[in-house]
């Protein structure tokens, strides 16, 4: 077994790495062995699984880990079908830079403002650098809290262009359920009916990210 | 192409040909794209300074009878 490993890496805050990586990684325990590596030492995502209540825990393990992130997340590679890193909002520390070494794919989520468009320029000049370094490494800008009906929503796809990594072509809009979930130490799929339209998006992430 | 669409399409590309030096956070070109001065410092327009307006004068207060 050798897990594809998927880092969730922007400098900017509050791009939402955490809410993908926790709901990435509980669609992906749906198709194999998924574990969660907290690599921002805020801790957010040990913290949404530890607001899970004993009786009903989060699906997938979270573990937090530090320096030695790159040599841990190979280790882990042999026990799991998939690993996703939830990295630290900055590239100042190495820890953003090992985790996207030692990953298969980086996802960058974006939201549909012009400051964060400006800030994830330089994470897309970052991944340029390392990929000499590390072959084959993948990349792509998943666009987060898109709102349909606001004109910089609808602006997005000519700026995504300039960028030299692509966007996928299932955003992820802006929901309270995500909000919600966080709450509770769960992911949008232990939710009902509710959380369907937010597990569709989560779900063709999925798709795009795996597929062939 | 809106207007907003191609503001922002062209931001970003200035953001990708012209970053800011994460050290200094300065810029080669102002946002005009013109050559920043030596220090690399960039300055942005800003609207003109105005004297505040005076306030309003004050409505006379009107005594109601009881």
């Amino acid at each position: 077994m050798t897990a594809t490993v998927f880092s969730i890496a922007n400098q900017k805050g509050g791009s939402g790495k955490t809410t993908l990586a926790m709901n990435l990684a509980a669609g992906l325990s749906g198709r194999g062995r998924t574990l969660v590596v907290d690599a921002d030492p805020q801790g957010s995502a040990v913290q949404w699984s530890g607001m899970a209540p004993e009786r009903r825990p989060f699906p997938v393990p979270v573990i937090a880990l530090g320096d030695n992130l790159a040599s841990e997340i190979q280790r882990f590679r042999r026990d799991y079908d998939f690993i996703v890193v939830d990295c630290p909002p900055s590239l100042e520390t190495e820890r953003t830079n090992k985790a996207m070494l030692a990953s298969d794919r980086v996802l960058v989520p974006v939201l549909p403002s012009p400051v964060d468009l400006w800030a994830s320029m330089r994470l897309a000049r970052a991944i340029e650098q390392i990929r000499p370094i590390r072959p084959g490494l993948e990349a792509c800008l998943v666009v987060n809290q898109l709102e349909p009906r606001s004109a910089l929503s609808r602006a997005m796809q000519e700026a995504l262009a300039e960028f030299e990594i692509p966007a996928l072509a299932s955003p992820i809009r802006r929901r309270a359920v995500y909000r919600n979930v966080a709450i509770e130490g769960r992911s949008v799929f232990c939710l009902g009916r509710q959380g369907d339209a937010a597990k569709a998006e989560i779900a063709a992430i999925i798709e795009e990210i795996t597929g062939p | 192409m809106s207007r907003i669409a191609s503001r922002l399409a062209q931001s970003v590309r200035q953001a990708k040909n012209d970053p800011p030096d994460p050290r200094t956070g300065r810029k080669a070109t102002t946002p005009a794209g013109e050559p920043a001065d030596a220090a690399g410092s960039v300055v942005t327009r800003q609207a003109p300074t105005r004297e505040a307006p005076s306030p309003a004068p004050m409505p006379a207060r009107r005594v109601w009878p009881d």
